[in-house]
């Protein structure tokens, strides 16, 4: 009951609590510097990267508290998207066969179109953010309305999978962001609006990366073939 | 054979679950009342009166400097109507020099017995804030000050990312409780004012907020990076952050200097950029909720603060910098309904390239208070006394 009651005081107020905010801060950081890191670690085994990347920045945050001070002076926090699909990342590669040495899981790739959704979103916020959009966009992330649209969405969305079968990347895509939209409903973190739990400038930023990624490649293909 | 800790043929059904507390959640904390539109604090006169046509300058001095700040700026005034100790409290920012990282936020009080303003204390500083906030700050400067309802005083403060003011954010610090102590100031930080999407940047706050009928209030703010528009955000009695508007369709308009002609109209002087080096003026007729620009008043500015406030019953004052003497030159005009202003008062006339800048008004005990900010070095503050209007003329 109290734990209840707890919860609903977190998440009665617009804005999320001190203390709530630093968590998300600190949890955000570690999930997309791990992530970062296991990009980088020539380690066979994906389940040691991320055991390796992940214990060597919890060690470096909590003995050292600059990285995470300077990481939120130029960045601000981490969305709770990109923490979802960080770990969705990780467990994408942890729920594999890597118990045997220099086994990688099979993991199956996004359709690369998915990244033009939180693209789209970046470049309708930035925009926003200089006044090039008709509507305050930024404002209605406090308001409730926007929450209940995404949450339709996302409905129709798995009952779509479902009765259709679609790709196991869309389950992942419509979980995470359904876990991002729980823990905002529930904690207001990381800023108390929507779009800052949805989507960061960090996430915008490597949507065009994979976008780029992928036309490249299809540019490539088209020359050799 | 990998095993999973739930059967595969249960997951959709935790997944419909989290879907529904999404839901839950949601209509357990549904706004029963909109948060902007809610009427502004008026003094309830039911017809205007007329402003007073003369004022009288009864004391005026500095407020005392802290030791080792040589630089001081940006004061901003706030009335502690049932504080039985002090009737005022002005909050401005000094240190070595503006936007250097030994700045920081000082307060001091006027003590309704000795009539005199305490010794400064320092409120917060940049490292301060930083560690209790967890995200690292630049500079600080800025502040601006505001009483809620339980009677304790919230401050708000620019806090500087990479890039100068360009890159602020707004940090919101409240005290723990109603009781002011002159030899030691304690603020809590409750956190930054989540204003924009892009790293939240380039947000700044300088202008009192405007009190709320439920005992809410708006607080005033601008973006500055490449345009520069109004920003207002709604607060709860208790000061809890409720809502934005973001006037992002204005253009070369900042620090916006909001007051209540009644309950919904609502009208904020800015300072401005335009090339007609006018005050630039919006309106609302429904609390804030919809706002317009409207012809720049007759009145010169050129980037330099403007600051208003409304008077009891019914009138307002206004305190601006003239174009036409840059910065040295600061007077004040009242009017009865923020439209006609009078002839200009002056408030300081000084050298030609010295600084006068800044202006905050309060009232508080009948009287007029202003602070502003003296050649950079320290804050002056001036109490008038507004004269009937008979016994003002000559």
């Amino acid at each position: 009951m109290m734990l209840f009651e707890y919860a609903l005081s977190l998440s009665s107020a617009v804005l999320p609590q001190l203390q709530v905010q630093q968590v998300f801060h600190a949890t955000g950081w570690l999930a997309v510097l791990t992530w970062l890191s296991v990009q980088f670690i020539r380690v066979y085994d994906k389940r040691w990267r991320w055991l390796i990347a992940s214990l060597c920045w919890l060690l470096v945050l909590m003995l050292w508290q600059a990285p995470l001070s300077n990481l939120g002076l130029v960045f601000q926090t981490p969305s709770l998207l990109t923490l979802c699909l960080c770990v969705n990342a990780a467990w994408q590669d942890i729920k594999g066969r890597s118990h045997l040495l220099f086994y990688t899981a099979p993991t199956e790739q996004a359709h690369v179109w998915i990244w033009l959704l939180p693209a789209i979103a970046g470049w309708v916020l930035c925009l926003d953010t200089f006044g090039l959009m008709l509507w305050d966009i930024y404002s209605m992330g406090f308001e409730q309305p926007v929450v209940w649209l995404a949450w339709g969405v996302m409905g129709v969305w798995m009952a779509c999978i479902y009765l259709f079968a679609l790709a196991g990347w869309q389950m992942q895509a419509v979980n995470c962001w359904l876990v991002a939209t729980a823990l905002f409903v529930a904690t207001h973190a990381p800023s108390g609006n929507v779009w800052d739990a949805w989507s960061d400038p960090g996430l915008w930023i490597w949507a065009h990366v994979k976008l780029i990624q992928f036309i490249w490649r299809q540019r490539t293909r088209i020359n050799h073939s | 054979m990998h095993k999973s800790w739930l059967p595969a043929s249960l997951m959709p059904l935790v997944w419909f679950v989290v879907w529904l507390v999404v839901a839950a959640l949601l209509l357990v904390n549904a706004e029963s009342t909109p948060v902007i539109g809610r009427p502004a604090k008026t003094a309830g006169a039911a017809t205007p009166q007329p402003s007073p046509s003369g004022w009288v300058l009864e004391a005026q001095g500095l407020v005392p400097q802290p030791p080792l700040a040589p630089a001081a700026h940006a004061s901003n005034l706030v009335a502690l109507p049932t504080n039985p100790h002090f009737s005022l409290a002005v909050f401005w920012f000094a240190g070595s020099k503006e936007a250097k990282p030994d700045v920081r936020i000082a307060m001091s009080l006027w003590s309704r017995q000795q009539q005199a303003w305490t010794e400064p204390v320092w409120v917060v500083d940049r490292l301060s804030a930083g560690r209790s906030l967890g995200k690292g700050i630049l500079h600080i400067g800025n502040p601006v000050a505001w009483l809620d309802q339980q009677q304790r005083l919230h401050v708000f403060v620019v806090g500087t990312g990479l890039g100068g003011w360009a890159a602020s954010r707004v940090l919101h610090l409240r005290q723990p409780s109603a009781d002011i102590k002159p030899a030691q100031a304690q603020f809590d930080v409750i956190g930054q004012l989540p204003l924009g999407w892009l790293w939240n940047l380039s947000h700044l706050v300088r202008h009192a907020p405007l009190p709320l009928a439920d005992g809410g209030m708006v607080l005033p703010l601008h973006f500055e990076l490449g345009k520069h528009y109004p920003v207002f955000a709604w607060f709860s009695p208790s000061g809890e952050f409720q809502g934005l508007r973001r006037l992002a369709h204005m253009r070369r308009m900042l620090q916006p200097a909001v007051i209540a002609v009644d309950a919904n109209h609502w009208q904020a002087y800015m300072r401005s950029l335009s090339p007609h080096d006018k005050v630039s003026l919006i309106r609302s007729a429904d609390a804030g909720a919809h706002w317009s620009e409207r012809e720049a008043l007759s009145l010169s500015n050129q980037d330099s603060a403007v600051a208003a406030v409304m008077l009891p019953g019914a009138g307002a004052v206004m305190a601006r910098n003239p174009y036409e003497r840059g910065r040295s030159l600061l007077v004040m005009h009242d009017s009865v309904d923020g439209l006609q202003w009078s002839a200009p008062q002056t408030l300081v006339d000084g050298l030609p390239q010295t600084e006068y800048s800044y202006p905050s008004l309060s009232w508080s005990d009948d009287r007029l208070w202003v602070s502003y900010t003296e050649l950079r070095q320290g804050i002056a503050w001036q109490r008038w006394r507004a004269a009937p209007a008979a016994k003002a003329k000559p």
